[in-house]
């Protein structure tokens, strides 16, 4: 369970309000450009700093924390992978940040990259793999970090729409296999269709929600005027 | 006599002294100004050019830069000097000779090595116009002069004045140029006046005070310079060639120029090549001798600069790094030798000052050439390395050198190239016995063993270009 307790952030002159609580599962997070979704979602992973207010992650608070002791993995829209590392050497960094890949460091990486459907470009650059597949490394290296909430900023909004539905589902599948709570920044509201989840709305300054997407999507509901 | 007084502090500043103030800035004033006023034409004719070759030329007007100044002195003499080409045509046709040695010799020798860099400056002013600006005054057909109020003259009214405050402060503290080309009451610049009171008068106090003649001058002009040059301009690399349409006399001038700057910058590097390599398998072993104590120090000295450059890539660490321009190697020298002196011999401790003084020496320009990429590591990267906890060392070993591995090459390879050319501090603490090969080559000038200084010189050339070469191959092969 996450929970925003009178959290305010400031940037510039744009101000966000975040009062809320959400439950484990799978969370999509909606809005307009500018809305504040990608500030919401870095000021959980501890990439924003909070003008007041707390973050809570079942009881244990967080925001005093650096971004790397949070329980958070974090997916941003790019740089991902640093382009002159191997997907071996990427994903190393988060198996001990050893100074050399060792012999069960790789086995653990080629493990994991199985689960997403990539074993067999472990050597490969990040260059030399295409924009779908650079996803599945990064995803492959929030399971090795093991934590159970995963951040998503609009990683796959440069993909087409069957490689991006692919991957929602991909996300999904792990997130109910690994017992993760994921947090998803969509423009799209197929995406929040596309599987069963619940929904914030963050609009006129403030994060809403969460609520049941069939609410959240309906004519009448809060984000009546984006759809 | 003139004496200076200024917060408790007196300067005794004989009429000679002040003759070599006004030599240094006379010299610093002409260098800056031809160099400035010929780089127009040569960077314009580049920019509306295109032919085959066009990306070698702007190559070779790099090598200058890391060419050492007493070969490219040498090649000089035998270009311009009493039996060289030029003075040949001149007798020919009745002209009076042209005098190396001197004002005219210290100001060819400082155009030489800043009308590239001049010309590299404006080349990237003029290219950084947009195509669409081009496009649309050339289709308006105006004359020649309206074109060049349209479209050049704000951009060399940006750079100019930049460019100028750049060569005058590199000019003010030149060594080498005036210890080989100047000298004597009439040409002698504050650098060399300190090394004569250094070497020939023993009169440490005299080159104390210098020093700090010459610390302020350089500073003042620092400063003041800093007014007038707008950050933008100090640049040079990665050039975008970009050309038009022209006329056919447009076309026969601009080719002139070009080649008549190609052979200004090529012929004295071609001489040496030409005379040096008949001698150069039969040096004698002090020469051998003194190109692997350059070698040894130009190794030292570049991975000391880089070293400190990676160190210092932020804007503060710029500023730190860049009082090296400030302070030259002779200024550098002498304080560290009277400092040494107090403590034992100076001389035993040539080796380690030569490496460290040569190594903030190059610093501005290692830090020139990390900065920018070291600053689009942290901002492209920061985010991810925090998500994932990679810091410290292993962020260092991981992201921080890995990228940055061309541009340490290169700055390796340009820190060895400039401390190999060296002639600055190593004439203080050098001897018979501890002589780098620019030294040696001075030596040999010095005693009219021309044959051998010109074989020497070649070598010096050789591996100077070749630890240049060979450290940035080595920064793109890893």
């Amino acid at each position: 369970m996450i929970r925003f307790d009178n959290v305010i952030i400031n940037i510039g002159d744009f101000q966000l309000t975040v009062n809320m609580t959400v439950q484990k599962g799978f969370v999509t997070v909606i809005g307009h450009s500018g809305a504040g979704k990608s500030t919401l979602l870095l000021s959980l992973s501890g990439h924003q700093d909070l003008a007041s207010g707390k973050i809570f992650v079942d009881q244990n608070r967080i925001d005093l924390l650096p971004p790397n002791q949070r329980p958070c993995s974090v997916i941003f829209q790019d740089f991902n992978l640093f382009p002159h590392l191997s997907i071996a050497e990427n994903l190393n960094l988060v198996c001990g940040n050893k100074f050399f890949v060792s012999k069960a460091a790789r086995k653990k990486i080629q493990k994991v990259l199985e689960k997403v459907g990539i074993a067999e470009l472990i050597d490969r650059l990040p260059s030399e793999m295409s924009g779908g597949q650079q996803s599945r490394a990064a995803l492959a290296r929030v399971l090795l970090q093991r934590n159970p909430i995963l951040l998503l900023d609009e990683p796959f909004s440069a993909l087409g729409p069957n490689q991006k539905s692919e991957l929602i589902e991909l996300v999904y599948s792990l997130s109910k296999e690994q017992d993760i709570t994921v947090l998803l920044i969509t423009h799209d509201p197929k995406d929040a269709k596309q599987i069963p989840c619940h929904c914030i709305v963050v609009k006129d300054k403030k994060a809403l929600g969460p609520f049941e997407t069939s609410e959240a999507l309906s004519e009448d509901g809060p984000l009546k005027g984006y759809l | 006599m003139f004496l200076i007084h200024f917060s408790g502090l007196s300067l005794n500043l004989t009429s000679s002294d002040m003759a070599a103030i006004e030599f240094t800035f006379v010299q610093a004033a002409y260098s800056a100004t031809l160099s400035t006023v010929l780089a127009i034409p040569v960077a314009k004719a580049l920019q509306r050019q295109n032919f085959w070759g066009k990306q070698l030329v702007v190559l070779f007007l790099g090598a200058p830069f890391i060419l050492p100044v007493i070969v490219a002195v040498l090649g000089l003499i035998l270009v311009f000097g009493n039996n060289g080409v030029i003075n040949n045509i001149l007798n020919f046709f009745g002209f009076e000779p042209f005098k190396i040695y001197g004002l005219w010799g210290v100001v060819l020798a400082h155009v030489f090595f800043n009308l590239p860099l001049a010309i590299r400056i404006i080349l990237q002013g003029l290219n950084d116009v947009p195509g669409e600006q081009y496009r649309l005054i050339l289709s308006l057909k105006l004359s020649l002069s309206q074109k060049f109020f349209a479209l050049d003259w704000p951009v060399l009214k940006k750079v100019c004045p930049s460019i100028w405050a750049v060569v005058f402060a590199i000019c003010l503290s030149s060594f080498a140029v005036a210890l080989t080309l100047g000298g004597g009451p009439k040409a002698t610049t504050v650098e060399l006046a300190i090394y004569q009171s250094f070497f020939y008068d023993l009169d440490f106090a005299k080159a104390a005070q210098l020093a700090l003649v010459q610390v302020f001058l350089v500073f003042s002009v620092v400063v003041a310079s800093q007014f007038i040059i707008r950050p933008e301009t100090v640049l040079g690399l990665n050039i975008k060639i970009f050309n038009y349409s022209h006329s056919r006399f447009e076309k026969i001038l601009d080719f002139l120029i070009i080649v008549v700057t190609l052979l200004f910058i090529l012929t004295p590097i071609s001489v040496i090549f030409f005379f040096g390599s008949a001698g150069i398998f039969s040096l004698p072993p002090s020469v051998f001798k003194a190109a692997i104590l350059s070698v040894q120090i130009a190794l030292l000295s570049s991975f000391m600069s880089v070293f400190l450059g990676l160190c210092l890539t932020t804007k503060i660490g710029e500023v730190v790094g860049s009082l090296g321009i400030a302070v030259s190697p002779i200024v550098m020298g002498a304080g560290t030798f009277l400092m040494l002196k107090n403590f034992g011999n100076p001389y035993l401790l040539a080796i380690p000052v030569t490496a460290t003084v040569n190594a903030l020496i190059s610093l501005p320009f290692v830090i020139r050439i990390l900065k920018p990429p070291a600053e689009e590591i942290r901002t492209e990267f920061d985010n991810l390395s925090r998500a994932i906890g990679l810091a410290g060392i292993y962020w260092i070993w991981w992201v921080y050198l890995r990228r940055l591995k061309r541009p340490i090459g290169f700055s390796l390879g340009l820190a060895a190239a400039l401390s190999m050319g060296d002639l600055g501090v190593i004439v203080l603490f050098g001897s018979g016995e501890i002589a780098t090969l620019p030294l040696k080559i001075y030596q040999l000038m010095g005693s009219y063993r021309l044959e051998e200084a010109l074989a020497s010189a070649l070598l010096l050339s050789l591996l100077a270009f070749g630890s240049f070469a060979v450290f940035d191959r080595i920064g793109r092969m890893l």
